[in-house]
């Protein structure tokens, strides 16, 4: 009888035991996209400040790239010139995407639906505001 | 003692043990997501604030970068504190480097950066796949000679420390 009531008890405590990983799991899964989300974000916004700062400085380049390995993502910033209708002169486009550094590597996984776009104006030195464009997939 | 009695006792302390983790996880974890969740938005407001403050300031000499740095409340309301530390300044060139791209990739990109043209959409209404459409406002003036000034935001237990780039001028950059 004392047999039949521990295994009884040691059955019981797997099931604890395995709910408790398995919530675990989930758990980490679902907390992690959002901060995923952020931390993408700021990457982006950091990339195309560095990028502006780097235009006004020396003019810039056409293609360049940032890489923040703490969070596993590089960030590929493109420029070129813009016309705007109401203005007589081009303004400096630059869009930034954000890709994993490492594609074997178990890290930051990126949706690839997220850019992010800024502009600079050569004459007036003024740069917009970063804004986040997300990719509608249908 | 009999191996009944030890297997009772393994069996006990095992359920007992994983349901106290299994409370104390439940109990814990929401506070923690919570905090985290408070940190992102702290950084993306420190940013918001410290990039005008610095644009505001592009011109004035008597501002410094180290002003912003200091103690600041993780939330409005919170008593839990956030550490903003002013690292000095980073060159942008130190930071950026030339694409390693595939021409296929970075055609790939380039293609993508091209239908996503927000000023020029709103300007003559063509041009934006998906993606929102606003407005753009300027934001921010460069001074003379721009830099990055670099703080360190480190504040909640368990989130990493941030790095943050604010655009700043070379002579405030003490």
């Amino acid at each position: 009888m004392p047999l039949i009531v521990a295994i009884l008890v040691l059955v019981g405590s797997f099931g604890l035991l395995l709910n408790n990983s398995l919530s675990h799991a989930t758990r980490s899964v679902e907390t992690q996209s959002p901060e995923k989300h952020y931390v993408e974000r700021h990457v982006l916004r950091e990339a195309l400040q560095a990028a502006v700062v780097n235009t006004a400085i020396e003019g810039g380049a056409r293609h360049v790239q940032m890489d923040f390995p703490e969070y596993g993502l590089r960030v590929h910033v493109l420029s070129r010139p813009e016309n705007m209708t109401v203005q007589p002169y081009t303004l400096v486009r630059l869009w930034a995407t954000a890709r994993p550094l490492s594609a074997v590597e178990y890290g930051f996984a990126t949706n690839n639906n997220l850019s992010a776009t800024a502009q600079y104006d050569v004459i007036t030195r003024l740069m917009s505001t970063v804004r986040f464009i997300e990719k509608q997939r249908s | 003692m009999s191996l009944v009695q030890v297997a009772i006792a393994l069996a006990l302390m095992a359920a007992f043990g994983s349901l106290t983790e299994l409370i104390i996880r439940n109990r814990l974890e929401p506070a923690q997501l919570a905090r985290d969740r408070a940190f992102i938005g702290f950084v993306e407001r420190f940013e918001d604030d410290a990039s005008q403050i610095a644009g505001e300031n592009a011109a004035n000499p008597n501002f410094t970068a180290s002003s912003l740095a200091g103690t600041y409340a993780l939330a409005p309301e919170s008593d839990a504190t956030v550490t903003v530390e002013f690292e000095g300044c980073t060159d942008s060139r130190s930071l950026l480097q030339a694409n390693v791209l595939s021409e296929s990739d970075a055609n790939a990109l380039e293609q993508e950066s091209t239908v996503q043209t927000p000023a020029e959409a709103v300007a003559v209404n063509q041009g934006q796949v998906g993606g929102i459409l606003l407005n753009e406002v300027y934001a921010q003036r460069l001074g003379n000679e721009p830099t990055l000034f670099t703080y360190r935001l480190s504040g909640t237990r368990s989130t990493r420390s941030h790095i943050s780039y604010i655009i700043g001028e070379q002579t405030q950059c003490r």
